[in-house]
């Protein structure tokens, strides 16, 4: 072989070598353009993936006033298949992989992904599962999950999961639990944030989403502008507070077979919730799951600000705070109780059914005598302040607290086309009138708070990129004159010395009210159940917080007094040492703090 | 005189192809320099580009397990949680007659909460691909040859 032999073998070898490549790299061309993945690529095209891409800003968190974390973010991934990447291999691994890891059934995985997708169009698909109600629900993963497959995919020997991709979205972490579940509300898989502060300050929380033009290639490279972030929230709500008084609203369910409950802890000088939790709790990061049982058992979220009753007895204080104001009665003018008195075609009777004789408006209010309130409502105040007054205490409005899903409850005046003369009198004692939670502890405050209502609120600080902002207490008016809110304190007070009770707090000078009433249905009260209630506030001299406790259906005893009053007691003791509240006396001197049914 | 005048030529075109050879050699030079300098600006500029891409990467990575933490820490802590282990220890809850209460002057309260500015962790709404994405022809004729499926 000469020289130029050689030459020419080689010059061939070379041409042949790179005639292969030509052909290998126009066979990948065909098969990125045409193959199995030309769909995949046209969806890159189209979502302009290394390009134009979406930058979904961190959700903001939320903390309690004193700093504990209550609301923030970790990361999930859903499980997508692309579907035309799947063979009959990876489809049985896919699915013994899954259902080994996620304890899923094997056969419901196989099924959703062994379908003719692509005769239907289908892609892309996100795998989901079937909850025990039925429904089916995206799977999500966490990081630990996450990482497992991911050494899977990478593992050339491993299980053969072509198709299965990892979708990073953000998670929202409640580490107080069901603790704040229905004060915080829930996000769902889209992030929207629904009741509660989530719901209220979606907006805020949620920050804003950029698109930039992402460069994967290092020359173009550069650093990204960063997406406008959600505000963080500092609450009202104070944790160990909250704590409390979920723990005394779970014993009080317990020990009285109560069907639901609500505990609300508010200081009336600025309207702060420093507590406000509701028996059945509502686990946030599970909401599907308490939806669909709360469907079924016509439950509540946020039953504070949306659960509206007919308030009973508790009413009585702001009837008869109303007639103070309005002078129409004073603490010691008498009444003579006959047993029953006649509103409108109505006939009244007392709470027992008995006849309580003479009483002072101090002793109408520490027995609770619905005749009485309703002579008050009826012949002092009368139609018009009576309305006004009700009115002016905010019932039948929302109180504007910074909550998702409030409702205003209702009072019908005599403006409405419906209204009657009884209404006034079965108004007097706290029926035919529905109020929420928050509107009678607000209404409450006032009397608290010498006649002054403050708007109840749950946020305390917003920080934002520009700083930190706190939000001012709001003065929604004044439905009582100082002299009146300390006559109605003085009322309360005075009747809790003379009179003993379940919610007896040594130590410590407070007034409140029981609530007993009655739940309307259809064919008229329920005559087996009651509301049972209890709103007291302390200390009396510089009164530091408003106690609600509401108590759904109780079997033990249909009492407010029996049922809330030892709940509300359990919380102030506790509440004192919290709120380094020192006693105004010698805590073994037994204060009478209990009034009425 | 007719050789004499041969040889001149000759030597005029060897010096011409001199000239234009150095000419040509110069203007070469001149590019593989000026190449060489743009190569060198540019790995530079690439490796910075790399750097940004990578450390960008890495602050979100960062990022998001600083937010994992945070929460499990927050999980750990929960008052649920302390209030379990704290009865698992004997604590109780306490009563009003448990405590005494002191006036310190000097000291009027703790320093105040004050919630702290927003992240800018950021995450791509784009949805990520399947590993099998990056399958090159030699794995996917592997595959084809293995599986007996078309790639």
């Amino acid at each position: 072989m000469n020289g130029i032999e050689r030459i020419k073998r080689r010059t061939w070898t070379i041409i042949l070598l790179m005639g292969f490549g030509t052909v290998g790299l126009f066979v990948q061309l065909i098969r990125v353009q045409y193959g199995p993945y030309d769909p995949v690529f046209q969806s890159l095209a189209k979502t302009s993936v290394g390009a134009l891409e979406k930058l979904l800003p961190s959700r903001g968190q939320i903390f309690d006033r004193d700093g504990s974390l209550l609301a923030t973010n970790a990361s999930l991934f859903y499980l997508e298949i692309e579907t035309l990447q799947l063979n009959q291999k990876s489809i049985e691994d896919i699915a013994l992989v899954l259902a080994e890891l996620l304890t899923l059934p094997e056969d419901d995985l196989q099924g959703q992904l062994a379908q003719d997708h692509e005769a239907a169009g289908r892609f892309r698909i996100r795998m989901t599962y079937e909850s025990e109600a039925g429904s089916r629900y995206p799977i999500t993963i966490e990081a630990v999950e996450a990482g497992i497959l991911t050494t899977f995919l990478e593992d050339p020997q491993g299980p053969d999961l072509s198709g299965l991709a990892l979708v990073n979205a953000q998670q929202r972490v409640y580490p107080a639990g069901d603790l704040t579940g229905h004060l915080l509300g829930f996000v769902n898989q889209e992030g929207t944030g629904f009741f509660g502060v989530e719901g209220f300050y979606d907006d805020w929380l949620s920050g804003n989403p950029i698109t930039i033009l992402r460069a994967y290639i290092p020359l173009e490279a550069s650093l990204q502008p960063e997406p406008p972030a959600g505000v963080n929230l500092a609450l009202t709500i104070d944790i160990e507070i909250q704590q409390l008084s979920d723990v005394a609203l779970e014993r009080a369910i317990q020990r009285t077979g109560a069907e639901s409950g609500q505990i609300i802890i508010m200081d009336p000088s600025n309207g702060e919730i420093l507590a406000m939790v509701a028996w059945p709790r509502l686990d946030p990061t599970n909401y599907e799951k308490w939806l669909s049982v709360a469907e079924e058992e016509t439950l509540i979220i946020s039953p504070a600000i949306a659960g509206q009753y007919e308030p009973g007895s508790t009413f009585k204080v702001l009837v008869m705070a109303a007639a103070l104001n309005e002078g129409v009665v004073t603490p010691y003018e008498e009444f003579i109780d006959t047993g029953e008195i006649e509103v409108g075609g109505a006939i009244i009777r007392n709470w027992d059914g008995e006849a309580w004789g003479l009483q002072t408006m101090s002793g109408c209010i520490q027995n609770s005598l619905n005749v009485c309130l309703a002579y008050v409502g009826s012949n002092r105040l009368r139609a018009g302040s009576f309305y006004a007054a009700m009115q002016d205490f905010g019932i039948g409005s929302l109180t504007g607290i910074d909550l998702a899903g409030e409702v205003p409850g209702s009072l019908r005046t005599p403006r409405h086309p419906m209204w009657t003369e009884a209404d006034l009198g079965t108004n007097s004692f706290g029926q035919g009138v529905s109020v929420t939670p928050i509107q009678l502890i607000t209404a409450f405050g006032a009397v608290a708070n010498g006649g002054e209502m403050i708007q109840p609120h749950i946020v305390l600080q917003v920080a934002g990129p520009k700083g930190v902002y706190w939000p001012k207490a709001n003065v929604l008016g004044r439905p009582i004159s100082e002299q009146a809110a300390r006559e109605m304190t003085l009322m309360l007070s005075n009747a809790l010395e003379r009179d003993g009770g379940l919610g007896v707090v040594p130590g410590y000078t407070m007034a409140g009210k029981t609530g007993t009433a009655q739940i309307p249905t259809e064919f008229g009260y329920d005559p087996n159940f009651t509301v049972a209630s209890f709103i007291g506030w302390g200390p009396v001299e510089d009164p530091a917080f408003v106690v609600y406790v509401r108590l759904d259906r109780p079997t033990l005893s249909p009492w407010g007094s029996e049922v809330a009053a030892p709940a509300f007691k359990e919380i102030v003791e506790r509440l004192v040492i919290q709120l380094e509240i020192p006693p105004n006396r010698e805590i073994n001197q037994a204060a009478s703090l209990f009034v009425g049914n | 005189m007719k050789k004499k005048h041969l040889h001149k030529s000759e030597n005029k075109s060897w010096r011409g192809i001199l000239r234009s050879t150095g000419s040509t050699m110069l203007w070469t030079m001149i590019l593989l320099v000026l190449g060489g300098m743009y190569l060198a600006v540019s790995a530079k500029a690439a490796k910075v580009g790399r750097t940004v891409i990578d450390l960008e990467s890495k602050h979100t990575k960062l990022q998001l397990e600083y937010d994992e933490l945070n929460a499990a820490y927050a999980v750990l802590t929960s008052p649920d949680r302390m209030r379990i282990l704290a009865q698992s220890m004997g604590y109780r809850d306490a009563v009003p007659a448990d405590v005494d209460y002191i006036k310190i002057e000097e000291i009027d309260s703790l320093g105040e909460f004050i919630v702290p500015a927003p992240g800018s962790l950021r995450q791509s709404a784009n949805p990520g691909l399947s590993p099998a994405y990056s399958e090159t022809l030699v794995d996917a004729l592997q595959r084809w040859f293995e599986a007996g499926i078309a790639p």
